[in-house]
């Protein structure tokens, strides 16, 4: 079937997505999900969903934006689908959310570690933000217009979710101190 | 804390490799090919086709349910619920399409007388010609017949050949159907005095397309009396006082005379 020049120029917009954005949509999901062919998977079902809405005949004012929200989705909604999935049907996905067999290397270093195991304890969106602000390196404006927010308030968002995840981290190292102290006596 | 936060920077370097990357190629490619764009036309251009799509099937149904009405009452006979809508939509619409010429119409009114007539024949033959239905059927053959004898009249002045072949034919036509009546058996339903009424409606008949014959044949009789009349008194002394149609002329040795022709 011959496709007009409008259906070309969406393909070739696709495509030049699919080049340009790939790799930042799939370590977006990679950071959250930490497993490597699970964040594949949803990567392609991002830009999937993305063709999909093209095809339907609308159009796409700001493509990254677009594509991180899409794919933001997509991540809650695979969290969504593990909650309530079968831990069989996990285990086919190539998941399984309480083992740390999951996670992949690249996440294990320490500080790296240490940063993931304490957003763990944020909000989806939290995460997010931090991994577009400090992995990302992502002007504010950009992830104030990818959240529906103004700069100055996603400023301010900012500063709670560093400022919560600086407590997490007092209360932890906190415990990990009392915690040895603990042992320590004991041993004595 | 600021500190391990920019330690996540070392992320960035997480790439996909050439092979997950060709994956992602294909299952573009593959995306695009099982769900092509859709092809969008603008609201006017929409709205136009949805609305000769309306008036396309509206125009279809009715043409439809008239040609269903239509092939049914087709066979309709006096007294039947359709037989209005053979007479005033079959016939008419049908005498539009059959020509323009006299001849044609002509032959079409024929057609029309003739199948009154077969019309009455047949309730006739069925034992259900009531009263009710022989007026109406005479009534119908009064109408058609009319409408023949004005067609006739017309004809008779451009082709009398023609008209006087058409009224033979019919003559012979409303005999038969007649002598087919006549041979019916006797009605078994009470109110029944059809049979007798029948034969009258087609006597009748008979009986105007007899008139309009004589009509016809007076008229041409006329106008050779009238070419007669306008020949010089030489010539009409020595021509003949043969009226047919066919007739020619003898002509005088001295001067010859056109043969009147019909």
């Amino acid at each position: 079937m011959d496709r007009d020049d409008s259906s070309k120029d969406k393909e070739q917009y696709f495509f030049d997505m699919v080049e340009k954005y790939q790799d930042a949509i799939f370590r977006f999901i990679y950071f959250r999900v930490t497993n490597r062919a699970v964040a594949l998977d949803i990567t392609q079902d991002t830009f999937t969903k993305t063709w999909l809405y093209l095809a339907s005949g609308k159009t796409i004012e700001h493509d990254e934006a677009f594509l991180y929200r899409t794919a933001r989705n997509a991540v809650i909604d695979f969290f969504k689908k593990s909650k309530s999935a079968s831990l069989d049907t996990l285990m086919e996905a190539g998941f399984d959310p309480g083992s740390t067999k999951t996670v992949d290397e690249v996440f294990r270093g320490d500080d790296i570690e240490t940063v993931r195991t304490l957003l763990e304890l944020l909000d989806e969106e939290s995460q997010q933000i931090i991994y577009l602000r400090y992995t990302e390196e992502k002007p504010i404006e950009e992830i104030a217009a990818l959240y529906g927010k103004t700069a100055n308030a996603m400023t301010v968002k900012i500063h709670r979710i560093v400022k919560k995840l600086r407590a997490h981290f007092d209360q932890r190292e906190l415990e990990q101190e009392q915690s040895q102290e603990k042992n320590q006596w004991n041993t004595n | 804390m600021e500190h391990k936060l920019a330690k996540l920077k070392t992320l960035k370097n997480i790439t996909l490799t050439d092979e997950e990357r060709n994956l992602m190629r294909a299952h573009a490619a593959r995306i695009i090919m099982t769900s092509p764009v859709l092809v969008t036309d603008s609201f006017f251009k929409r709205g136009v086709q949805h609305g000769l799509r309306i008036a396309l099937s509206s125009m279809l149904f009715v043409v439809f349910i008239a040609g269903s009405v239509s092939a049914v009452a087709k066979n309709a006979l006096p007294g039947d619920p359709l037989y209005s809508f053979k007479l005033n939509v079959n016939e008419e619409v049908k005498g539009l399409l059959v020509g323009t010429t006299p001849a044609e119409k002509l032959a079409f009114q024929q057609s029309r007388v003739e199948t009154r007539v077969k019309e009455i024949q047949t309730l006739a033959e069925t034992n259900s010609l009531t009263q009710a239905k022989q007026q109406i059927a005479e009534k119908a053959l009064n109408s058609n017949v009319s409408d023949l004898s004005a067609n006739l009249s017309t004809l008779s002045d451009q082709s009398p050949n023609t008209a006087l072949t058409v009224t033979a034919s019919l003559q012979q036509t409303l005999k038969a159907n007649k002598t087919a009546i006549q041979n019916t058996p006797d009605s078994t339903i009470s109110d029944d005095t059809g049979k007798a009424d029948a034969l009258k409606t087609v006597d009748a008949a008979l009986l105007k397309v007899s008139n309009q014959e004589v009509q016809i044949i007076s008229k041409e009789i006329d106008s050779i009396n009238k070419a007669v009349t306008t020949v010089p008194d030489s010539a009409s002394a020595s021509l003949s006082t043969d009226t047919s149609s066919t007739a020619t002329t003898q002509t005088p040795a001295t001067k010859p005379v056109t043969p009147i022709a019909p």
